[in-house]
């Protein structure tokens, strides 16, 4: 319905109260009905400006995983040595700052960065970097915005559910900064965003177009991948990373300082790492490492390092007190694998093969169990109708079992369950009374019913894909998080 | 008086590291005049069962200078454990 349709069936109503009730309330619905006029006017306002900005960016050539040939030295060419009359006021604040200044603000707009990931770190990074008035960024990401994100990646919006991140955080940067430095309407290559999956294959034709390159990923394989790729180009590479309530920022690859092989030469075993949707983050958290990430990337597009501060990794730790550490780091390691003096490393590995993991920050579905030692949802809840004698035992630590749980349900975190095992006989009404095993996603639970099985006579089952596929199967009213 | 026989020292535990061992730091001593990392890496492998497949891959610095496996570290050192964070 539109507003003034909307606005006439509610003065219908208005009218049929007024002859019932009271005047007050006759100007109780008034005034709602003016304040849902400006929301809806407000909404209207938002929607056509992202329309606006979704036909701008569908409207550009975006490169693809067939077209990333996409020259960023093209979009240079408007690159001229003086600021137009709307980027001195627009830039003011930071033209004043000693040792900034015009040719500060003029290298800015002349230096081209990389953001290679559009998530918790990236958001503030592009940001900060485009507001500056960086003349030409890159954004780099395969995956598409999720409810889930928003928490920390304020680069995108609700609105922008389902649509590429990389396209949604260009969207965002350029609805602040694009007239500015494009007065040329032909010319729009200020942002480009890439919505593919940085592999072996394209990595270092992409990154060769850009000066700096800041490493806002996720996951470890493209860790490594952008590292190698940096060290091979010559780039300095600006590293952050966030879990947690923790972050480290570091630039690698960068005046004779060490890569990240020479602080890390092994990846982690696949199963010692976790992700952020795992193990949680604080979106502030990633704030402090994103906007630190882009003041490092500025620094250093402007030349305002100081040549005597020694190479550095900053430790945040938000609980810890002092919150930052800095760790002072040796240059390049002389015996490392691609940066050092016999490089055994020439050219872009297969960095999935090397680390045990893909880059995806999603957990793989754990493979553990038989079907026979599993049951779905459904058939479990068909048990609980029934009143079939059971326990059901929720592995989760603490925190999410305290979010939502199923009535009745024991919890034992994984963590504690060996040491914990004569609980569950204890809650047992006989020793053949079948146990079924519940986590978060049916990936934990099937380690648990593998240690249970050895302490238990009866049936241990765990429940296929957990209490979020109880929430989509069977009870819709059950939270998903 | 320092006993010259034996080290006192610090040990702060970061991220995964902190996570396996519960502890965010731990004063330790051992009676040793001093020890190199490595030394010091599988006495605490010995004392927390969890951080055994986590130092292999981490990155110790002493008194907030990285250092190497062979480096020594001496009474009153703190030394920083620092797996590497990969999410984002």
């Amino acid at each position: 319905m539109s507003i003034a349709g909307f606005a006439i069936f509610r003065c219908e109503e208005m009218g049929t109260i007024a002859e019932n009730q009271s005047l007050e309330a006759v100007l109780d619905l008034n005034r709602k009905l003016n304040k849902e006029v400006e929301s809806l006017k407000s909404r209207v306002i938002e929607l056509e400006e992202e329309l606006a900005l979704l036909r701008s960016v569908a409207g550009s050539t975006l490169p693809n995983s067939k077209n990333i040939e996409h020259n960023v030295e093209n979009s240079k060419a408007t690159g001229s040595q003086q600021l137009s009359l709307p980027e001195y006021l627009r830039y003011g604040r930071q033209l004043i700052l000693p040792g900034f200044g015009l040719p500060a603000q003029l290298k800015l707009r002349s230096v081209s960065i990389l953001i290679v990931g559009a998530g918790g770190l990236g958001a503030p990074a592009a940001m900060y970097l485009a507001a500056a008035g960086v003349g030409h960024l890159g954004i780099v990401d395969y995956d598409n915005v999720e409810t889930s994100n928003l928490q920390r990646q304020v680069i995108h919006s609700e609105f922008r559910q389902g649509l590429s991140k990389a396209y949604s955080a260009k969207m965002s940067v350029e609805r602040y900064s694009h007239r500015f430095l494009t007065p040329d309407k032909d010319v729009n290559h200020m942002c480009i965003a890439y919505n593919i999956l940085l592999d072996s294959s394209n990595a270092l034709k992409i990154i060769k177009a850009y000066d700096i390159i800041v490493d806002a990923t996720d996951n470890v394989a493209t860790r490594y991948l952008l590292n190698d790729a940096c060290v091979i180009t010559g780039k300095p590479l600006v590293s952050g990373s966030a879990l947690r309530m923790d972050g480290q920022l570091t630039v690698y690859n960068y005046k004779n300082g060490p890569c990240y092989r020479c602080l890390f030469p092994k990846p982690p075993p696949p199963e010692t790492v976790v992700n952020c949707s795992d193990g949680g983050v604080l979106g502030a958290v990633t704030g402090v490492i994103g906007s630190l990430q882009a003041l490092l990337a500025i620094k250093i597009a402007v030349g305002m390092d100081d040549p005597s501060e020694p190479h550095n990794l900053l430790i945040f730790s938000a609980n810890s007190y002092p919150p930052f550490r800095s760790i002072k780091l040796r240059g390049r390691k002389k015996e490392c694998a691609i940066c050092g003096d016999n490089p055994t490393i020439k050219e872009l590995q297969d960095y999935v093969q090397f680390c045990g993991s893909g880059a995806l920050d999603k957990s793989p579905e754990t493979m553990l169990l038989t079907p026979e030692e599993r049951i779905d949802p459904k058939t479990y809840h068909s048990y609980k109708e029934q009143n079939i004698p059971h326990l059901l035992l929720d592995i989760r630590d603490e925190t999410q079992f305290g979010i939502c749980s199923l009535p009745e349900s024991l919890n034992i975190p994984l963590s504690e369950l060996p040491r914990r095992i004569d609980e569950v006989k204890n809650a047992l009404p006989s020793l053949k009374t079948p146990v079924y095993v519940i986590c978060r996603r049916g990936n934990d639970s099937q380690p648990a019913v593998r240690i249970l099985k050895e302490k238990l006579q009866g049936t241990v089952k765990d429940i296929i894909g957990g209490l979020h596929r109880w929430a989509t199967d069977v009870d819709e009213s059950f939270p998903i998080y | 008086m320092s006993d010259d026989n034996k080290i006192t020292i610090t040990v702060l535990y970061f991220a995964s590291a902190c996570d396996a061992t519960g502890l965010s730091s731990e004063s330790l001593t051992f009676p040793l005049p001093q020890m190199r990392i490595c030394e010091l890496e599988d006495k605490l492998k010995a004392r927390h069962e969890k951080l055994k497949n986590i130092l292999d891959i981490c990155m110790f610095a002493v008194n907030k200078e990285y250092c190497g496996k062979d480096d020594i570290v001496k009474e009153g050192d703190e030394v920083a454990i620092i797996p590497p964070v990969s999410g984002g």
